[in-house]
């Protein structure tokens, strides 16, 4: 079941990280070239998006925005999904004192303000883009972790994985074979939506001042660009464009994917 | 009942975690408290007293100490730049926020609720993907620049509601659109999809097939039973409101504990910074223990087995 | 849905109305910040010291030239170098009613000599040997050694003696002064209400209102300006917005220098920077004419040296440094620091340069970077947050840095900043600067009495500063105020007192 929203969601997503990954290739300008002559300029033909308040080309570096915005996020799902998947079926196979240490420890995180968090640990850390991706991984894995656990709880106690625990199947095997085939769906479901949210995240933290230093993202370009939303609208129009499109077609792609491999399934 | 004590048991704890991690982060966070509040001019004497006096010149783990034998006798400091406890300042603040968050909360389910039954009702069709795609507009844009954006709309285009600040009912409105919006999305996701889920039960189609009208059927059963994962998602979603708050605090010059927050990190004023990430925490727990009451009220089946606290 | 939608949207429209009339002797002034202590002994942030101007009278106020006039006190004498005795007016009150006396004065600056109060006018009442009451209206001040700037304290608040000691907690909440305004409401970060105090001594303002509303975001405050909900702001707004302000026909904006001086920090210390040729070579790369235009808006003016225009000994007569590369080539070739590939992507060498995450200072150095680039000097920007990089600049830990002196008013702010005896943690002179002349100077220059023989030591200064090039100087930053049109009366101070807002009047609405 291929609907129209979901076809648009793929093709956005596809161009929009086709672009960031050819960004060297079809960049018109240098991202960082200077014109402080023709700073504002407003789209034109040699300009399709405009140019900055130093004259950057904005087009240059909305492509090179696409490519750091999409792989911070990228990287935060795959580290926080690693992370907690792992977690959570330790926690949740293994129970008892290990289960309760573990979930108090989420619980922790969880009843910590999340942005927060990563505020904290970015002005500690110093805003480089390892710490952002740090910073932004810490907050994320706990939510995986409870998914993981969840799933683990109510499979473990299955015949087959009673069987071949039996068995005496090396727990490395009951994970990899039986657990994580089962919990693949949801979790992916779960990494979809979560790739949404810490775009956005990543660009509130630009707005704080404490995104990446000398790469442009989509968040901070859009922080610089609420500055001039009167003088220069064109500044915010296009990565705040960047960022509703790539939320919203990640958060349909959930929904789809969802409602393929995770029929039962209320998480949002 | 017995749950509800264990929860209560494991407050201490989950805050006492909280606040060590907060404590370690704010005390390692470079930048000096002594030089930020006295300025440029101020004699290196000075700093060494204040230092002395506000105990920043002892080893870390005796300030943290101190801070752990304060808090037990309920005593969150004194903060390093406003000069007077930490508690009195939250509880002057805590209200402004408060009030964000409930309206906020409003205006997400006013917006949630029509889109999610709406979106329910034909599933898939192109009224299904209109209303899902508008509440999710709300989540994807960030809050900074809605709110900026919003202002420009209501207060200077059609000139009807105060720019910033909280004076009068008026300029809640706009503070509260911002944050509630963003909420909205994930709500009305989560209303259409547990209406699915009742529609398709055996007892309203039976209803239905008596005849009940349509309206009705929806209104008085379906969207009772629906409400259970809406208000379980409410409650997680506290977090993300208060975090929320932050920024739009900020934007709207809201006199609440969110913007408190950042002034206490930009100011290193570690008294203020470990009050307000307790109060959040503290708060959030709180939220959730409610939560679980009011499921528990509305649903006494709930189930006690692979529920996580 | 349609039915919950349209009522919310109807809500929107209609709701507040009415919230944008602002009573005639009213006025809103916008600020970015709360301020933190209205205490006049304790005052440091900028806000903190212009408000609690307005709640407390000194011994006497400067106007926007500058020049002492009497206010507190009728007059002064200065029959030697090291005592100063002033006369009270008679039948002064604080708001609360008590008059003020003598002691009160008295009390106010022993008060701040104390080091438990934690005064930020600690370390310059150094100077101070003893103030006593003669008589009931007479108050002497003794010092301990010549201290011509000693007079520029004297414009501190008085703080009525009993109240405080009575109250300290209170009276930090509801400060009492006998100013022309009394604070009416604070609240915290969000907005301060002072009402017109009319038993003043000397002025009754014409506003019966000013209430300064607390926005901390730059594109709030603009938002308010552009509706008419705030009514000024001064150097709170960027230059890069003023066209957009300046299309409403509501709206002036005045321009004026400022004494603000924006500098490029160095570490004297440094392997590479203790070079003057260096130094001399950065100075001749730095295009700040484009900076100015391209970013500032023309909004500020070349720099020369720390003390802009409006500051007593100012001079123009210095060495001054113009774009010019193939000169800074030259030097740095000169210097041995050759470039590896002529044109080519190596520098010459690298340095790091610490910034703030402000907007503007973060492109500000990216165009420095640019521009250093271009005779072949790397430089890496970091940019910190606040604390951090204010930490890091006081405890000397750069190579190079921009920031901004803000407030200067007497030319004796070099013996804090270029003295060998301020290096930190005792000043100022962050980069270890060293020259024996200067420090010979620069306490002259706190000794000598004749203003025109003053005038000469701090030229002097200057001329050598110009050459050993401790700082590069870059700009001093204009006074930039928005205002509504029908506000009359407003003068600009150049160190951004809010003084005259004791005769501001408005004019009825059209």
């Amino acid at each position: 079941m291929k609907s129209l929203p979901f076809r648009i969601a793929f093709i956005a997503l596809l161009f929009l990280a086709l672009g960031g990954a050819l960004a060297p290739w079809v960049a018109p300008y240098n991202p960082d070239t200077i014109t402080l002559s023709e700073q504002l300029s407003p789209p034109n033909s040699e300009h399709w998006f405009g140019q900055d308040r130093l004259g950057r080309d904005i087009l240059s570096r909305w492509l090179y925005s696409a490519r750091l915005s999409l792989s911070i996020s990228f990287f935060v799902v795959l580290l926080s999904l690693t992370f907690g998947a792992l977690i959570g079926m330790i926690s949740g196979y293994r129970g008892g004192w290990l289960d309760e240490i573990l979930m108090r420890m989420v619980d922790i995180l969880l009843a910590f303000p999340g942005l927060l968090l990563a505020i904290a640990l970015t002005a500690v850390m110093g805003p480089s883009l390892f710490n952002i991706i740090f910073a932004l991984s810490l907050l994320g894995w706990t939510s995986y972790a409870r998914l993981a656990r969840t799933q683990t709880l109510s499979l473990k106690n299955r015949d087959y994985i009673q069987a071949t625990q039996a068995l005496g199947t090396p727990i490395r095997r009951i994970f990899l074979k039986h657990l994580l085939p089962n919990l693949a769906g949801p979790l992916l479901v779960q990494a979809t939506f979560s790739l949404a949210g810490v775009i956005l995240a990543e660009s509130s933290l630009s707005f704080l001042g404490l995104g990446p230093q000398n790469h442009p993202t989509w968040g901070g370009m859009l922080s610089e660009g609420v500055e001039y939303l009167f003088r220069a609208p064109t500044l915010s129009i296009f990565p705040g464009i960047a960022i509703m499109a790539s939320v919203l077609s990640l958060n349909i792609l959930g929904d789809q994917l969802r409602d393929k491999l995770d029929p039962k399934s209320k998480h949002l | 009942m017995k749950k509800g004590i264990r929860r209560l048991a494991l407050f201490i704890p989950t805050l006492w975690g909280a606040v060590t991690i907060v404590f370690l982060l704010i005390h390692l966070t470079p930048g000096d408290p002594v030089e930020l509040m006295l300025g440029e001019y101020a004699l290196s004497t000075d700093k060494a007293m204040l230092r002395s006096e506000l105990g920043l010149d002892q080893p870390i783990l005796a300030q943290y100490f101190r801070f752990l034998q304060g808090l037990a006798h309920a005593d969150l400091g004194h903060s390093f730049a406003y000069q007077t406890s930490v508690f009195s300042i939250l509880i002057e603040r805590f209200p402004a926020t408060l009030e964000l968050a409930f309206a906020s909360l409003l205006i997400a389910i006013l917006i949630a609720l029509p889109l999610g039954i709406a979106a329910a009702l034909r599933p898939n069709s192109m009224q299904d993907h209109l209303c899902r795609g508008f509440s999710l507009l709300g989540v994807s844009m960030p809050n900074f620049w809605l709110g900026p954006l919003l202002i420009l709309i209501f207060s200077i285009g059609l000139n009807g509601l105060p720019v910033s600040g909280r004076e009068g009912f008026t300029s809640l409105i706009l503070p509260a659109l911002t944050l509630g919006t963003s909420l909205s999305g994930i709500l009305s996701r989560m209303v259409r999809a547990s209406l699915l889920d009742t529609l398709g039960e055996e007892y309203i189609r039976a209803a239905h097939a008596r005849g009940i009208p349509f309206q009705r059927v929806i209104l008085k059963h379906a969207l009772k039973n629906s409400l259970l994962p809406v208000v379980t998602i409410l409650g997680l979603q506290a977090g993300a409101l208060l975090s929320g708050a932050v920024i739009t605090e900020t934007i709207f010059s809201w006199p609440g504990v969110g913007r408190l927050l950042i002034q206490g990190i930009q100011m290193r004023d570690y008294p203020l910074v470990q009050g307000t990430v307790l109060f959040f925490s503290l708060s959030y727990l709180l939220v959730h223990l409610l939560v679980d009451a009011t499921i528990a009220i509305i649903d006494p089946r709930t189930k006690e087995s692979g529920k996580e606290s | 849905m349609r039915g919950f939608l349209v009522p919310i949207l109807l809500l929107l429209t209609f709701a507040g109305c009415s919230s944008n009339s602002i009573p005639n002797d009213t006025l809103v002034v916008g600020i970015e910040s709360n301020p933190t202590q209205l205490d006049p002994r304790l005052a440091t942030d900028a806000y903190s010291v212009r408000i609690s101007h307005l709640l407390f009278d000194g011994l006497l106020r400067f106007n926007e030239k500058g020049e002492a006039i009497p206010w507190i006190a009728k007059n002064w004498l200065n029959p030697d170098p090291l005592t100063y005795i002033f006369t009270l007016r008679s039948s002064i009150s604080f708001h609360d009613g008590t008059p003020l006396t003598a002691s009160d004065v008295v009390y106010t600056f022993e008060s701040m000599k104390d080091p438990q109060l934690r005064s930020p006018n600690l370390a310059t009442l150094e100077a101070l040997d003893s103030v006593t009451a003669t008589h009931a209206n007479t108050v002497v001040f003794r010092l301990k050694e010549p201290y011509i700037p000693f007079l520029h304290l004297l414009d501190i608040g008085i703080v009525p003696q009993r109240q405080v000691e009575q109250d300290p907690q209170g009276f930090r909440k509801n400060p009492i002064g006998t100013g022309p305004f009394q604070l009416d409401a604070w609240k915290v970060d969000d907005a301060l209400v002072l009402t017109a105090n009319l038993h003043h001594f000397l002025i009754s303002p014409h506003l019966k209102k000013v209430i300064f509303k607390i926005i901390p975001n730059d594109t709030t405050r603009l938002l308010e300006l552009r509706k008419g909900s705030v009514e000024f702001v001064q150097n709170a707004v960027s230059p890069d917005l003023l066209p957009f302000l300046s299309r409403s026909k509501r709206l002036e904006i005045i321009e004026t220098e400022g004494t603000s001086y924006s500098y490029l920090g160095m570490n004297l210390q440094d392997s590479v920077l203790k070079n003057l040729q260096v130094r001399q070579a950065m100075a001749y790369a730095l295009n700040r004419e484009e900076i100015v235009q391209y970013l500032l808006e023309n909004k500020a003016e070349l720099a020369a040296g720390p003390l802009a225009p409006p500051i007593f000994g100012h001079t123009d007569s210095v060495e001054k440094f113009f774009h010019d590369p193939e000169k800074a080539k030259a030097l740095l070739d000169e210097a041995g620091y050759e470039d590896p590939d002529g044109e080519g992507p190596l520098p010459r060498f690298s340095l790091s340069y610490k910034t703030t995450d402000n907007p503007l200072r973060k492109r500000i150095a990216e165009v420095l970077k640019l521009q250093l680039a271009s005779v072949g000097i790397e430089l890496q920007v970091r940019t910190y947050e606040w604390g951090t990089f204010f930490s890091d600049i006081q405890k000397g830990n750069f190579q190079l840095f921009t920031l901004t002196w803000v407030g200067i008013s007497e030319p004796d702010i070099l013996y804090y900043l270029f003295h060998s005896k301020s290096a930190p943690p005792q000043g100022a002179n962050r980069g270890h600067y060293q020259n024996v002349e200067v420090d010979a100077l620069l306490e002259e220059g706190r000794r000598t009495l004749d203003p025109e023989e003053r005038k000469k030591i701090y030229r002097e200064v200057q001329k050598i500063l110009a050459e050993d090039l401790p700082y590069i100087s870059l700009w001093y930053p204009h006074t930039l105020i928005v205002m509504d049109k029908r506000i009359r009366g407003f003068i600009p101070y150049p160190n951004g007192a809010f003084d005259s807002f004791i005769q501001v009047h408005k004019e009825t609405a059209l």
